[in-house]
């Protein structure tokens, strides 16, 4: 009688993902404008975190630099980062396409009109008790994966996933040449819309992390959950009735809290590219091709990972600021080509 | 364990095409029934209302339970399916994807329980598939992958086991191995097997009862003595046959009918085309 072992996530791959993240998060707060002493980073998160009172050493200054605008910044990078990539991980089990990425069904068009609208017409950001262009953004990507839905599933063809990804690339279509008519009409808006496309974490303290906060711990927890299904998906949406899964309900919630995330990240970071892609991918090569795996550490690398970019973005032309798609395209763009290259078998 | 299968005037129209036209058919409990009939004549799409994957009118039965309307979760407990094309993940383990076989037993949340362990194991067994546990299962050859699937339908554990063109794409030894061990199976499970099958041949060796398909309907039903006759296929397949009885089972020989040299050549023709009309037909069905 054979030991069946069935695919799992093993604890210790779990703490090595986890210690990585730590230890970029303490290398990135510690990196800026201002460099701080990574010793004594730790000794004022450990004096913040536990009841321990540790002297840092740190002037009220140095503080305030750390707590109000790198930490704030680091965590909202590593949970844009993390959403964006267990988005792109459930997009391509629901589709069964390594291809696809948590903009695939037009929240990138939709966000991105949203944004045009915000930055072209609400007059001033003062006006508003909260920041409209995130709002917009936001608002924007979930309608733009409503109306692909709706296009999809309108067909007398069936419901499939394929149908699903013809109408998002309808919907998307529209929505950006609607973004592009404004763009013409508004030219000055240009390039702050621009700014927006390529992503953009500048932050203005807490407020980003509280304001994307609950939409990123749903979009986790409803994806973690159905890890399991998604694996049942991989046989396809016939086999999986077979054996009891509903495919297209299962593709639906799966596409919605991945949506709901994505469009979340998008309105406070802008368009950030190739994290969804890539992060899955690298832990599939490493880890094995099950969901119940993949999810759960491209959401710890992933973050790591838009953590390290982020980093990079703020200090190599520092002062100024690199946008961080192009950082994320930079590292990710070689190193989509060399998954190619060498992994066969992979799901690529 | 065991339950029969009843289909009672059942229809399916697809995009204007009536593949299906008030078709009954029974099957005992226990029992193996093979269908045979033409490229088209809607077999699987017989499977395919069993398991819930195509819409139609009429009545589908399995024990005293209508399935229509059953939750997908309690069907895929009562049937389980081994497809003619199944769709293989890339990268999943032999064992993982065994595994999904225990889908319709657990929570959607829970991971396998020992029992499904154990049982898959067992599985593994019995089809001679341990040392392919850990083989990705993009790597096995046709023999072996055929057994896979059948270990992932009877990790489902259901009384009844619907085949798809089981033997098509195996060599002639391991069309034999496959049909002995859905043979013992079956006894050994008290299985209610249906299965569609492209070999007369095959069919008429391993079933006792052979039901003939043709156009949507039922057009003979019986043992293989009655139904595989010269004149059923050639008025259903078109094909020139002799049928010989060989220690009591039917052996059915092709024969080239219209001889002559310009006719040959119209044979070896109608035989390439026979070939390529597989594939459009099993897009319609698929569709």
């Amino acid at each position: 009688m054979i030991t069946v072992r069935p695919a799992k996530l093993e604890m210790w791959w779990v703490v090595v993902a986890g210690a990585v993240l730590f230890i970029t998060a303490i290398v990135a707060v510690s990196f800026g404008a201002v460099d701080l002493d990574i010793g004594r980073v730790a000794a004022s998160i450990m004096d913040r975190l536990s009841f321990v009172e540790i002297d840092t050493g740190f002037t009220a200054q140095q503080e305030a630099i750390l707590w109000e605008i790198r930490i704030p910044r680091v965590v909202l990078a590593g949970m844009v980062g993390a959403t964006l990539a267990v988005a792109g991980g459930a997009y391509q089990g629901s589709f069964r396409n390594p291809l696809a990425d948590p903009y695939l069904l037009g929240v990138a068009a939709g966000a991105g009109l949203g944004a045009t609208l915000a930055i072209a017409y609400a007059p001033s950001t003062t006006m508003w008790p909260i920041d409209p262009l995130p709002l917009f953004a936001f608002i924007g990507g979930l309608i733009g994966v409503a109306l692909a839905y709706l296009v999809g599933y309108s067909t007398r063809a069936g419901r499939t996933s394929v149908t699903l990804i013809l109408g998002g690339v309808a919907v998307a279509a529209f929505l950006t040449a609607a973004q592009t008519y404004l763009l013409q009409r508004e030219a000055e808006t240009l390039r702050q819309v621009y700014g927006w496309i390529l992503g953009r974490l500048s932050t203005v303290g807490w407020s980003e992390v509280l304001l994307i906060l609950p939409y990123v711990v749903v979009t986790g927890v409803v994806v973690i959950a159905g890890r399991r299904r998604l694996d049942v998906l991989s046989v396809g949406d016939e086999e999986a009735l077979a054996l009891g899964v509903d495919a297209p309900r299962v593709r639906l919630v799966m596409v919605l809290a991945a949506t709901l995330g994505t469009a979340a990240a998008v309105s406070v970071a802008g368009l950030i590219g190739f994290v969804g892609i890539i992060v899955p991918h690298a832990v599939r090569i490493v880890f094995g091709t099950s969901y119940r795996v993949l999810l759960p550490l491209s959401i710890l690398y992933g973050a790591a990972f838009l953590i390290i970019a982020d980093l990079i973005a703020r200090t190599i032309v520092a002062p100024a600021e690199l946008p961080i798609g192009v950082v994320t395209a930079f590292l990710g763009a070689p190193f989509l080509a060399f998954v190619l290259r060498s992994s066969r078998g992979a799901g690529v | 364990m065991s339950a029969p299968v009843a289909l009672d005037g059942v229809s399916v129209r697809l995009g204007g095409t009536t593949i299906l036209d008030h078709l009954s058919l029974d099957v005992a409990a226990g029992s193996w029934v093979s269908m045979i009939g033409p490229n088209g004549a809607g077999k699987t799409t017989v499977l395919r209302c069993i398991t819930g994957a195509v819409p139609y009118q009429g009545t589908v039965r399995i024990g005293s339970a209508g399935v229509a309307g059953m939750p997908v979760r309690e069907v895929a407990r009562m049937v389980a399916i081994v497809p003619q094309h199944p769709t293989l993940p890339e990268g999943m383990r032999v064992v993982d994807y065994v595994l999904l076989g225990r889908t319709p037993h657990r929570g959607s949340m829970t991971s396998e329980s020992e029992h499904d362990l154990l049982l898959v194991g067992q599985v593994l067994e019995t089809l001679d598939l341990e040392r392919f546990a850990d083989r990705d299962v993009a790597t096995l050859s046709g023999g072996e992958l055929q057994r896979v699937v059948i270990a992932r339908a009877l990790a489902q554990d259901t009384p009844v086991l619907l085949l798809d063109e089981p033997t098509t794409a195996l060599d002639i030894g391991a069309q034999q191995e496959v049909m002995e061990l859905i043979d013992r199976l079956r006894s050994q499970r008290e299985l209610t097997v249906l299965s569609a099958m492209h070999d007369l041949n095959v069919a008429g060796q391993f079933t006792e009862r052979i039901v003939l398909v043709s156009g949507g309907r039922v057009v003979a039903d019986g043992a293989p003595g009655d139904v595989l006759t010269p004149e059923l296929i050639d008025r259903h397949y078109g094909a020139t046959v002799r049928v010989e009885v060989d220690e009591g089972r039917v052996v059915v020989v092709p024969i080239r009918a219209r001889l002559g040299a310009d006719e040959s050549l119209d044979d070896s023709a109608d035989g390439e085309a026979d070939d390529a009309a597989d594939k459009p037909d099993e897009e319609i069905l698929d569709a």
